[in-house]
């Protein structure tokens, strides 16, 4: 146990590093150890006679008496009767908590003032013993000012506590509280988590000790049951980590009921293996109060000192446990009122990123919503998948990944539409390679569709954990005494089990998750209804139903929506022109949905009024790219366009940005090559250049979208390559040739649109 | 996770290292780096390491580019022709010349 807020729990493999922990610990008999500490005396007695049932060692000698003849007798004359009589009239039916409230009781034997402490346990009444301190001469009870006793000490710490209007700062108070009134080298704070991990959150220590603050430790260090003990006991005390224990006698219990229990017995001795890590520690004196919210250990204040052995009588002990008790208190108020906000603040996140996703354009990316969705779940990264768009923030993963992750957290086979992991590494070994940005994930689905999801991401913990130094150089520190360890030693131990995961997601976070895939399901649908419409609209407009038949010329189409949604950003047109000419016309427009279409249809009928009324395609496209910029600043498409009289085959052809347009002719196939000048809406007042070619009889004209040959981890050129070589192996005759390359080239699930348009002379 | 952007902020101007893949999904990590850069730095965005970029991110050079002119802001772009596949998507769609995309990151 290296942090050791505790001061009575074991930790064999804090010293050793060899025995199981887990089973060291859970061997350990800490409630029952027949010894306590030589600070004091112990006795227990059978009421109301007070017979005298086991007793420490050294009671022999504070009772003038050798322990044979005390043993089973009543408290004896002189030492014996001053307590007897102390304890006379007090006892009788009198409750447990009662009799409790009556510490310390004051008695003085052979001269010596001494404070006796009782309690009730295995149906004995235990009276413990130590020497009283004059509150005055001592370091304690003398606070700020110099002459404050511990009650006036206590009376204005119960009025700051109250006043921390956070937990940090409540427990920051309680920290330097309790170190100012117990009077510790280091005082620390140490809290909790679910899983009974912990962290150091607040610390007042002595200048030139090395910080502990913000170090974390395994749940291992304080095992289950000393932690069962810890919160029925609130206080711990070991004033000297270099005692000799004192037997109890009998040594094997009493009545043959096995040995005592002494788990509310402050003068239980605790293991010689935590004592031997509190030397090694270099730590001389401990104390440990609990923190117990709801009846469960919150976290520790864990109390050390260096500079010798630290006894703080028992009234400064009980002042600091009141501390711990109201502190405890306190923080469970002002954890259900953070809970509360966090409810009203996770709510209004909540609307706000459903409606920031409603009104988004497609390239405002998630825009307002995106630190509202990581705020939601404190999330570092986030994937909005609804069908083919994807919105990202953060770090988030890629897509093909998302896609991934989701699937597995969603695929639980209780179809609860949300999943999370804090180890995503354990599902897939794969996914190790994603940390530290990513180590786990939350999703949530979006209606019923597979590819509508929610995908938060958090790094790996252990990134997260502000670090004071770097503790790996830190484990152990030679100094005169000979090795030392430090709770970094155990830091490590944390960051080990925690690696490759995340800070788990809590329940709170999926329910946010359900609430928001329920949000934006509602949302998907609302939307899908009004633009059905509307999408059945455009594509009339855009997508011609059939080519028109146009003299001279043999033509075909293909088009293909990319990703789910019906209208891309694809368009292309075939005309004719006076004079016998007919123009071919393809384009695509950066972006799907319904704002790509509308951008589309603007060019499109641009398009047909420039070519019908300017001398040559390159004069219209000009003139639709002073247009783009004029009207459509925000967006860029590549337009390419040929004018070909069918009569010679001649053909002038003029590109903006577009991929090279195909001459089908068997193994004859080519590409035209010739200038080309920017996307539209790239440049304004950009020149573009007409290239002169001429298309054979039989050869086919094919234009074509970058959907068909576009692939991530390969340039253009060998896609390029790819529909060469697959119109060299197809008739050179439309139709058919449009359906094989769509065939051959137009993979599923693609991202984009394709669109392929090809003419032969006729 | 392929992707990410790395701010430079050790030269004259900010350099924006794009790594990964530039798509619909990543670019508005881009976007929103940028914007976090403060408005009176130069900013160079440099494509050298990244993978792949799409028409979404193109569009975004372009926006950016053009918004900067009308600022009075410097943006450089950055992508040698060694990086082939985004080099030729820059090339292909006339952006080299329009954005002045330099082959490396000078002083």
């Amino acid at each position: 146990m290296s942090a050791s807020p505790g001061a009575g729990d074991p930790d064999p493999a804090a010293v050793d590093g060899e025995a199981d922990p887990l089973e060291g610990c859970a061997a350990e008999p800490i409630r029952v150890p027949g010894a306590i500490q030589p600070h004091g005396w112990l006795l227990a007695v059978r009421e109301p006679e007070l017979v005298v049932v086991a007793a420490s060692d050294n009671a022999s000698a504070l009772l003038d008496a050798p322990l044979p003849e005390l043993l089973g007798r009543p408290l004896p004359a002189g030492p014996g009767a001053v307590i007897a009589d102390a304890l006379a009239g007090l006892l009788g039916g009198s409750p447990d908590e009662d009799i409790e409230a009556l510490n310390p009781l004051a008695v003085t034997v052979g001269g010596r003032a001494l404070d006796a402490v009782i309690h009730r346990g295995s149906g004995l009444l235990f009276v413990e013993l130590e020497p009283a301190e004059d509150q005055r001469s001592g370091n304690f009870g003398v606070g700020v000012g110099g002459a404050l006793g511990w009650y006036q000490q206590l009376r204005a710490a119960l009025h700051r506590l109250p006043r921390a209007s956070s937990v940090s700062e409540l427990v920051d108070e309680l920290t330097d509280l309790v170190a100012e009134l117990t009077g510790f080298d280091r005082v620390m704070t140490y809290r909790f988590t679910p899983e009974w991990d912990g962290e150091v959150i607040a610390e007042r220590k002595a200048p030139g000790l090395e910080p502990f603050l913000g170090l974390r430790y395994p749940a291992t260090d304080i095992p289950a049951q000393a932690r069962a003990l810890y919160t029925t006991n609130w206080l711990r005390l070991i004033p000297t980590s270099e005692y000799t224990p004192v037997p109890l006698v009998p040594s094997g219990g009493t009545d043959g009921e096995g040995p005592l229990d002494l788990s509310g017995a402050m003068l239980r001795s605790v293991s010689p293996v935590h004592l031997e890590y509190l030397r090694n520690m270099g730590v001389a004196a401990s104390m440990s109060v609990s923190v117990v919210i709801d009846g469960r250990l919150w976290g520790l204040i864990a109390c050390h000192h260096y500079t010798g052995p630290h006894r703080p009588p028992y009234r400064v002990r009980a002042a600091a446990e009141m501390l711990a008790r109201t502190a405890s208190i306190l923080l469970a108020q002002r954890e259900m009122a953070d809970r509360a906000e966090r409810r009203a603040e996770r709510g209004s996140l909540r609307s706000r990123a459903i409606a920031a996703i409603a009104a988004r354009r497609e390239e405002d990316g998630t825009g307002a919503a995106g630190e509202d969705l990581l705020g939601l779940v404190d999330a570092s990264g986030v994937t909005v998948r609804l069908g083919g768009t994807a919105l990202a923030e953060g770090a988030a993963l890629d897509l093909a990944d998302a896609d991934a992750v989701a699937a597995a957290l969603l695929d639980d086979g209780e179809q609860r539409g949300v999943g999370a992991t804090d180890h995503l590494a354990q599902l897939d070994p794969r996914w190790a390679g994603l940390a530290p940005e990513v180590a786990g994930a939350l999703a949530v689905r979006v209606g019923d569709s597979p590819d509508r999801y929610v995908l938060w991401t958090r790094p790996e913990w252990q990134r997260e954990v502000a670090w004071a130094g770097d503790p790996r150089h830190q484990k152990a520190q030679r100094s005169p005494a000979g090795l030392r360890l430090s709770p970094r030693s155990s830091f490590e131990v944390w960051v080990e089990r925690v690696g490759l995961r995340s800070r788990p997601w809590d329940p709170a976070d999926l329910d946010e998750a359900l609430d928001l895939g329920r949000g934006l399901s509602d949302l998907v649908l609302r939307r899908a209804f009004e633009q059905s419409e509307v999408t059945a609209a455009l594509q009339r407009t855009l997508l011609l139903e059939g080519l028109p038949a146009i003299r001279g010329i043999e033509s075909a189409m293909r088009y293909l929506p990319g990703g789910d949604q019906p209208v891309g950003g694809d368009w292309f047109e075939l005309l004719s022109l006076p004079d016998g000419l007919c123009a071919l016309a393809i384009g695509d427009v950066a972006g799907h949905g319904l704002m790509a279409s509308a951008v589309t249809a603007q060019l499109r009928q641009g398009l047909r009024a420039y070519l019908l009324r300017e001398e040559g395609p390159e004069q219209a496209l000009a003139r639709l790219n002073d247009l783009a910029n004029w009207v459509l600043p925000d967006d860029i498409a590549t337009t390419l366009v040929a004018v070909l009289d069918p009569a010679d085959g001649r053909l002038r052809w003029v590109s903006a940005g577009h991929v090279p347009p195909l001459v089908a002719a068997g193994a004859g196939s080519r590409y035209l090559g010739g200038s080309r000048g920017p996307a539209l809406g790239v440049r304004a007042g950009a020149r573009f250049d007409a290239t002169a070619d001429r298309l054979a009889p039989g050869e086919v004209l094919v234009l074509y979208s970058d959907g068909l040959i576009e692939r991530r981890g390969e340039s253009i050129d060998d896609g390029l390559r790819r529909l060469r070589e697959a119109a060299a192996g197809l008739p050179a005759e439309p139709e058919a040739l449009c359906q094989g390359l769509v065939e051959r080239l137009a993979a599923d699930g693609r991202p984009d649109d394709v669109t392929v348009l090809a003419v032969r002379r006729a | 996770m392929n992707f990410e952007v790395e701010l430079d902020d050790s030269t004259a101007a900010v350099v924006a290292r794009v790594r990964g893949e530039l798509d619909i999904a990543t670019t508005p990590t881009l976007r929103a780096a940028v914007e976090g850069i403060d408005a009176d730095r130069s900013v160079v965005i440099d494509l050298s390491p990244t993978t792949f970029i799409d028409s979404t991110a193109c569009r975004y050079f372009v926006q950016l580019a053009r918004r900067a002119a009308e600022a009075g802001r410097s943006i450089d772009f950055v992508c040698p022709a060694d990086n082939y596949e985004v080099w030729r998507v820059l090339d292909l769609l006339g952006l080299l010349d329009a954005l002045g995309v330099q082959p490396t990151v000078g002083e």
